[in-house]
């Protein structure tokens, strides 16, 4: 079992604000599918900020691949992972979906080729929306956004995959599309982490669940 | 600690300090501002959360104060010569307008901080005490939530830009020209999509059909707030009239 994070006795507050995490200790693993449910507010998405390092200051240790994060800078913890966020805003840049794409492979500094314009097309087409390629951003609706996010997913195949609440405001199509992607992820012995409150849907491809509730693990399966 | 004043007394406070700041270009009146504006935000809220908060703004400003305040100096002219070289001239008068101008900036910080503090509904509930008509009041609102709605749409691309693993520093000005035209738009339009929305919520609410709007909530004032509203209009005539 190789180990991606080890989290032990977390503790965590936002600025004067109520402690999030209480101890908290728990095991990710670089392979398989893990999910990780909690009714809203149960801290799922502040989990995700803190294993990618978008929030800090917490007591305990987190330990990505046996270092500790927070000594970690964020190449570091980004050339492994891949997060996609809960929130439609603020997580798609440019005008349309394939510059969105365009700008995760190249970031401004690499150079476009022919080759990375077919697997963007890939990509959209794997969420079901490459006829909306060049549509505006502002134009999409919630459902089509969040497909535009999730497109990314296949760009980075040996990148392990952070999802944070991936079904919110996608239709059954949307939901089947990205089940698919998972499970070929699976297949290939590689892993995902899945943040949700709505665990029934990824039942059958789920090899590990945590529940947090009060901070804490409060089951794990 | 929770906001002890009324928004309403917020508001007056920060106009009289605004235009006393732009009115007085003194440093004794700059730095008395600065202080006020401190004791007014330390009874609003943690100290703590406060001083991190503004050496955070002010780390981000600090190159621009000096900008200013170095250009003030070499550009007036006027005064008891300090040092000169040549056509580059230093005097008193420079010197001393230069720090006053970067208080001055100083001090629109701290006020602007004390504004954004307040939440829309708060503005609303302040201006409807004030009996100023609803459309105004959300216009009035919607520009003075635009910075900080702006602010946090910006740190959210930021984080984009993170997660992207994109840094800046590194690229050429080419390339960073092209982030800042990929974070723009994108801004932009969250921004006008915001508007869209709330003006959708409005219309959800049959905004303008009735001629009186009832609320939830009444901001009431308290003695404190008749106290610090009537000391704010004192220090503000003495300092404009008589200082």
């Amino acid at each position: 079992m190789k180990v991606l994070y080890r989290i032990s006795d977390l503790e965590f507050a936002y600025k004067g604000e109520v402690s999030v995490f209480k101890s908290l200790n728990m095991v990710i693993t670089r392979l398989g599918v893990t999910l990780i449910t909690g009714s809203n507010g149960a801290g799922k998405t502040t989990l995700c900020r803190l294993l990618t390092g978008l929030a800090s200051g917490y007591h305990g240790s987190i330990l990505l691949q046996e270092r500790e994060l927070s000594g970690l800078n964020r190449a570091a913890i980004m050339d492994d992972i891949l997060y996609i966020k809960q929130e439609l805003q603020g997580n798609l840049m440019g005008i349309t979906p394939e510059e969105d794409l365009k700008i995760w492979q190249n970031r401004f500094a690499e150079e476009d080729t022919e080759e990375k314009r077919r697997l963007r097309e890939a990509g959209l087409a794997k969420l079901g929306i490459a006829e909306l390629k060049d549509k505006p951003l502002w134009e999409l609706s919630y459902g089509q956004k969040r497909r535009s996010m999730l497109s990314v997913l296949p760009l980075f195949p040996d990148k392990y995959w952070i999802i944070d609440e991936p079904t919110a405001s996608l239709d059954d199509r949307g939901i089947e599309l990205l089940t698919t992607l998972i499970e070929k992820k699976r297949k290939r012995s590689d892993g995902v982490l899945i943040l949700t409150h709505r665990p029934g849907l990824f039942r059958t491809i789920t090899d590990y669940t945590f529940a947090i509730t009060d901070g804490k693990i409060a089951g794990e399966s | 600690m929770k906001s002890t004043l009324n928004t309403r007394t917020i508001i007056v406070i920060a106009l009289a300090l605004s235009s006393i700041v732009v009115i007085r270009q003194n440093i004794t009146t700059q730095l008395g501002v600065i202080i006020m504006a401190l004791i007014l935000l330390v009874l609003q809220e943690e100290r703590r959360a406060i001083f991190s908060r503004l050496t955070g703004r002010l780390k981000h400003f600090w190159i621009a104060f000096l900008a200013i305040m170095i250009l003030q100096v070499l550009f007036r002219r006027d005064g008891d010569v300090i040092f000169q070289f040549h056509i580059l001239k230093i005097t008193q008068t420079g010197i001393y307008y230069g720090i006053t101008v970067a208080l001055r900036l100083i001090n629109l910080i701290l006020i602007a901080d004390l504004l954004f503090r307040i939440s829309s509904a708060e503005y609303m509930l302040a201006f409807k005490a004030w009996h100023i008509p609803f459309e105004i009041s959300f216009l009035i609102t919607t520009v003075i939530r635009f910075i900080p709605d702006y602010y946090r749409l910006f740190l959210a691309y930021r984080e984009t830009l993170y997660l992207r693993n994109i840094e800046i520093r590194k690229l050429s000005i080419k390339n960073k020209l092209s982030v800042l035209v990929a974070l723009l738009i994108p801004v932009l339009t969250a921004n006008l999509a915001d508007v869209k929305s709330r003006a959708v919520a409005l219309d959800m609410k049959a905004f303008r059909l009735y001629p009186q709007r009832t609320y939830l909530h009444e901001a009431r004032l308290r003695g404190q707030d008749y106290l610090i509203q009537f000391l704010s209009l004192i220090i503000f005539l003495f300092v404009i009239l008589v200082f």
